[in-house]
């Protein structure tokens, strides 16, 4: 494919046709995030509007050894994987790629480009009567798509088979500048081709030997870029109900949420301390602080619903097994805590907001969080609080989410630690505890899966010749080293 | 036989340093064991036992011993091939110059049932690992080759597909944590066994670099040996041995307190596949499988004698008459007497509202059915006529397609499975079909011959030839078997993956000393490269699919 360039403002020769920015606020806004105060900034912002552009950026970054930082969400970033981690680099801003491609109720499955969010995914999904899986509450601009690639986990956890889920079949775009269908979508023809034959592109692995949707989930952006992706979806509920079966101590409450997973019950699921589900329900800062006193000290929120088929019934079965469950475990089986309904928890939990609910209390959060199974997440709670204590950060609350993944074999366990970004004190010494604090959950057996800024080398100091399987990839996929430069250890 | 290559003694002597005098033998005997050519998926030649022999078999008794066979072998120049439960003729040797690492030995099986998982070894077989898992309420995935598989084999270097895949999913997606001694002979550890924090998770630090060693199918013996893995289990609600029921060969098993085992049957594929969205909506069953009627008649049948007998006699049960090939074997599972009324009113209700019925079983096959289909038995039945077969087709997407399927099964039998034909007696086709957690259509379409009959060899490779062309021609989903060669055919037009995956290969393993037919062809001249898709018309043409067909027959695959 020949690409014509043209020359902007700043002599930066850039694939004709491609919407370009280089208006230097906005490029300085890449060049930080909440957790990265200091980065690179871009030479310019990329915007494309299809496969094809995509395809002749990154052709065009190979040809000019140019760097490609790619970035699918809008609003607030964190973590530090979209800033650029060195100089000569565009940022590839997908956002502007967010059409519903197409969706199959029968098949409960939904193609999306990269740039639809969460903030809009169910207005597209409901004349299908489906809906998108997702994580605990995103926020409005995160993309779907890259929240996924990120192996952020689901709430379905009962859907949650593999790391894999949600996707099917992909298109990928390579470092290479290749397009890289997967799974179901790697079949002859264009996609409108496909869908016109009745594929749904269903499979999530493939083709053949090779599992490219597995490699470029959790590679935070640094070997390739995802077009679009099939999704299974959640079809609308006929009837839906929340539930919260309390405890005081975190294992009674782990035990009942692993029973309701050896019996698939709940389409959402999720465990919080009194401190996260405070910061779920609460508006403002007042009603985090009585919150987070009253609510009990461990909660698992169980949704309940039921389809199509005798939903009646099947309410009242699952109801009955939960209550059973819940006494059995030594939980209490309540509809609502603090006045706050447990089902309109689930319902608010669909509404994306423009800012994350972590953010609301206090203003700033910080996070950690890591995988290990779910009978050792007590471990690490102790370890995180003793730390902050140590510290003298023990008035501030700390927050933790533990969300059972690939059906319950393991956890994604997150501490939260919502503080004042405007207190400088606690701002510094909170970063300090806070690496410290992952450093004693890595000693303990944290796992992290998605090693974002510090913890990469935390994840890595154990490299059991992972890290040269990670070389040989990388060389492969994107030989020239275009893709977000500097991110992950390869070398 | 190739001609045979004597091991030279001093690396005799080394590779019995490694593993210990008692497990290495270079005795024809054994040797032979490990060169028998039928098995799942194979069209042998005249004779049963593969042209190549190996030149040792060794056996390993751990991650390092293997590591350390690797190296000898890569030092004097050898080949290597890993080998679990043999099932498949995959790993037979491939070059006369290859030492067959057996890994026996290997058999580390530990519950983690809290965590619905175990950790295995490569000789962790299945059957066993039901057996355990199921005194902690928990069961495996079982692939089609049945109980004697390895699922470390399965999982990590073939398929992994069979049928309870509806509730336990297929090994690409049970495998976790993984365990593996490189072409070069060093150990990696992937997922968190790498980070030393169990063998719970499978991918990363960062991206899951596994995708480039296993993707849809495993490299075969291709990319060195697997040697430990986590593996996820599957609640259900049975703790201990089930009540066998029943004499052999006809042993069946009690249907447990609050299960379902239900087999309907509709007049037509679309009333069928419209039954199959509804089925497939809230997960209502456990298992769903379509059989062939021909193999549920050979199921519930204690011989092949027998069999013929009940069809001259016209005494086969109703499941086994042909005119029912509209199908579905349904097993639910549940927790209560509530749930389980429920699933059955609603399976009930929509068998009836789609214009299909529930067949009457009598108690003996039900129990023998449900026997089957829960611990994965079929395969025995399924060679009982012939003693081979081998598959084709995969779909691996909407049930849409389920339809369209049937008959291209029907195409590529071509009636040769009908009286008179060159394949063993059945019907029009003989698919096997179920679904993937409540997702998506795997069905295979079975050929079933006579391996000491030339022309039912020479028909059995037509056949899977011709699947080829009439999946290319008007693709069905996707190709299961698009694997090796066929791969260099059909890959420039879907992304041009074995690209990639020969320089997987090249770079991990130079000297292709980790051997396999059924991986990627590691050097493919770019003339070739660039000419192969240009003449896929041509190869598919008919007379040369007919002279493929002569050759497979004659010579073997």
């Amino acid at each position: 494919m020949g690409i014509a360039f043209i020359e902007n403002a700043d002599r930066l020769h850039t694939p004709a046709g491609i919407t370009c920015s280089v208006d230097g606020a906005e490029l300085r806004s890449f060049a930080s995030d909440s957790d990265t105060p200091r980065g690179y900034v871009p030479r310019a912002i990329l915007k494309p509007r299809s496969t094809d552009e995509i395809v002749s950026l990154i052709r065009w970054a190979n040809d000019t050894g140019t760097g490609v930082v790619p970035v699918s969400s809008t609003g607030r970033r964190r973590r530090g994987d979209t800033v650029p981690a060195r100089d000569n680099v565009v940022i590839a801003d997908l956002s502007g790629m967010n059409r519903l491609c197409h969706a199959d109720d029968r098949d409960k499955i939904a193609i999306l480009e990269a740039g639809v969010d969460f903030g809009t995914v169910d207005d597209l999904l409901r004349p299908y009567g489906l809906r998108a899986m997702r994580p605990l509450s995103p926020r409005a601009g995160k993309s779907v798509v890259a929240s996924f690639l990120e192996r952020e986990p689901l709430i379905n956890a009962n859907d949650h088979w593999d790391v894999a889920d949600p996707f099917g079949g992909t298109l990928l775009v390579l470092g290479n500048g290749r397009c890289a269908p997967t799974g179901g979508a790697a079949i002859e023809g264009t996609l409108a081709e496909q869908l016109a034959r009745g594929h749904r592109q269903m499979m999530p692995i493939g083709p053949t030997n090779l599992d490219l949707l597995r490699v470029l989930q959790g590679a935070q952006g640094t070997l390739g870029l995802m077009a679009w992706a099939a999704l299974y979806c959640e079809r609308i509920p006929t009837m839906e109900q929340g539930w919260f079966a309390s405890a005081d101590a975190l294992e009674p409450v782990i035990d009942l949420a692993r029973e309701l997973l050896h019996r698939r019950l709940g389409n959402a699921l999720f465990i919080v301390d009194r401190v996260q589900l405070a910061l779920l329900l609460a508006r403002d800062a007042g009603a985090f602080a009585s919150l987070s006193v009253a609510l009990p000290a461990w909660t698992l929120f169980v949704g309940l619903s039921a389809g199509r088929q005798a939903p009646e019934e099947k309410m009242a079965w699952q109801q009955a097994d939960l209550q059973a469950g819940a006494e059995q475990h030594g939980t209490v089986l309540a509809a609502s805590l603090a006045g706050h309904a447990a089902t309109a928890l689930g319902q608010a939990l669909r509404v994306a907001e423009p800012t994350s609910f972590r953010d609301r209390a206090m203003g700033g959060h910080r996070e950690l969080f890591f995988l290990q199974q779910l009978d050792r997440a007590a471990g690490f709670v102790p370890l995180v609080r003793d730390g902050l204590a140590k510290a003298g950060l023990g008035h501030l609350p700390l927050g933790v989410y533990i969300q059972p993944m690939a059906q319950g074999v393991y956890g994604h366990i997150e501490f939260t630690l919502p503080y004042d970004p405007h207190k400088a004190d606690d701002t510094q010494r909170s970063a300090a505890a806070w690496q410290v604090a992952a450093d004693r959950c890595a000693d303990a057996g944290a796992f992290f899966s998605r090693p974002y800024g510090a913890w990469s080398d935390l994840a890595y100091r154990h490299d059991d010749g992972i890290q040269s399987m990670m070389a040989l990839t990388k060389s492969i996929l994107d030989p020239a080293g275009v893709m977000n430069p500097n991110r992950l250890p390869y070398s | 036989m190739s001609k045979r290559i004597e091991i030279p003694v001093p690396v005799r002597g080394e590779l019995e340093r490694i593993v210990g005098a008692r497990h290495i033998s270079t005795d024809p005997a054994m040797l032979s064991a490990h060169a028998w050519n039928t098995g799942v998926g194979k069209v042998p030649g005249a004779e049963k036992f593969s042209g190549i022999w190996p030149v040792a078999v060794v056996l390993p008794g751990s991650t390092e011993e293997v590591a350390a066979v690797v190296k000898c072998c890569l030092r004097h120049k050898l080949h290597y091939k890993a080998h679990s439960t043999g099932y498949g003729s995959m790993s037979n040797a491939c070059s006369p110059e290859t030492v067959v690492i057996d890994l026996r030995r290997m058999n580390g099986l530990e519950i983690d049932a809290r965590n619905r998982m175990a950790i295995i070894g490569p000789y962790a077989i299945a059957g066993a690992l039901q057996a355990e898992a199921l005194k902690h309420g928990l069961t495996c995935h079982i692939v089609g080759a049945g109980p004697a598989h390895s699922p470390l084999a399965s999982a990590t270097s073939l398929l992994g597909v069979g049928v309870t895949s509806q509730g336990t999913s297929m090994n690409a997606r049970n495998l976790l944590s993984w365990e593996w001694v490189t072409p070069q002979g060093d150990i990696v550890r992937g997922g968190t066994a790498g980070s030393g924090c169990g063998w719970f998770a499978g991918e990363g630090p960062g991206p899951g670099v596994r995708g480039m060693i296993r993707g849809f199918c495993g490299a075969a013996g291709g990319l060195g040996v697997f040697t430990r893995i986590g593996y996820k289990l599957y609640p259900v609600p049975v703790t201990g041995p089930l009540e066998p029921t029943g004499r052999l060969p006809q042993l069946g098993l009690r249907i447990p307190d609050n299960a379902g085992f239900l087999h309907a049957v509709w007049p037509d594929w679309d009333s069928h596949r419209a039954a199959t969205f509804e089925l497939l909506d809230e997960n209502l069953c456990f298992a769903m499988l379509r059989m062939p009627p021909d193999h549920i008649g050979w199921t519930v049948t204690g011989s092949n004698a027998d069999y013929v007998d009940q069809v001259k006699r016209g005494t086969l049960p109703e499941v086994a008459q042909p005119s029912n090939d509209k199908n579905w074997t349904l097993m639910t599972l549940s927790r209560s007497p509530a749930e389980h009324a429920w699933r059955m009113g609603v399976v009930n209700e929509i068998v009836q509202r789609t214009g299909g019925r529930i067949l009457e079983l009598a108690d003996e096959h039900a129990e023998v059915l449900f026997r089957n289909l829960f611990t994965s038995q079929f395969v025995p039945r399924v060679l009982r006529p012939s003693g081979g077969i081998t598959t084709s087709f995969g779909v691996l997407d909407s049930f849409h397609f389920l339809p369209r399927a049937m008959e291209a099964g029907q195409e590529c039998l071509a009636g040769g499975s009908l009286p008179g034909g060159k394949l063993v007696e059945g019907g029009r086709e003989e698919h096997w079909s179920w679904p993937h957690e409540g997702r998506y259509l795997w069905t295979e379409n079975i050929i079933n011959f006579d391996p000491a009959s030339k022309p039912a060899r020479i028909a059995a490779a037509r056949a899977l030839f011709d699947h080829f062309a009439i999946s290319w021609k008007d693709p069905v989903g996707l190709m299961a078997l698009g694997l090796g060669p066929v791969m260099e055919l059909q890959g420039e037009s879907i992304g041009a993956p074995q690209r990639y995956i020969r320089q997987v290969k090249n770079r991990l393993d130079p000297g292709n000393a980790s051997r396999s037919n059924e991986y990627v062809l590691p050097v493919v001249p770019k003339l070739v490269a660039t000419a192969l898709p240009m003449l896929k018309p041509v190869i598919l043409s008919r007379p040369v699919l007919e002279l493929m067909s002569r050759v497979v027959g004659t010579k073997g695959m």
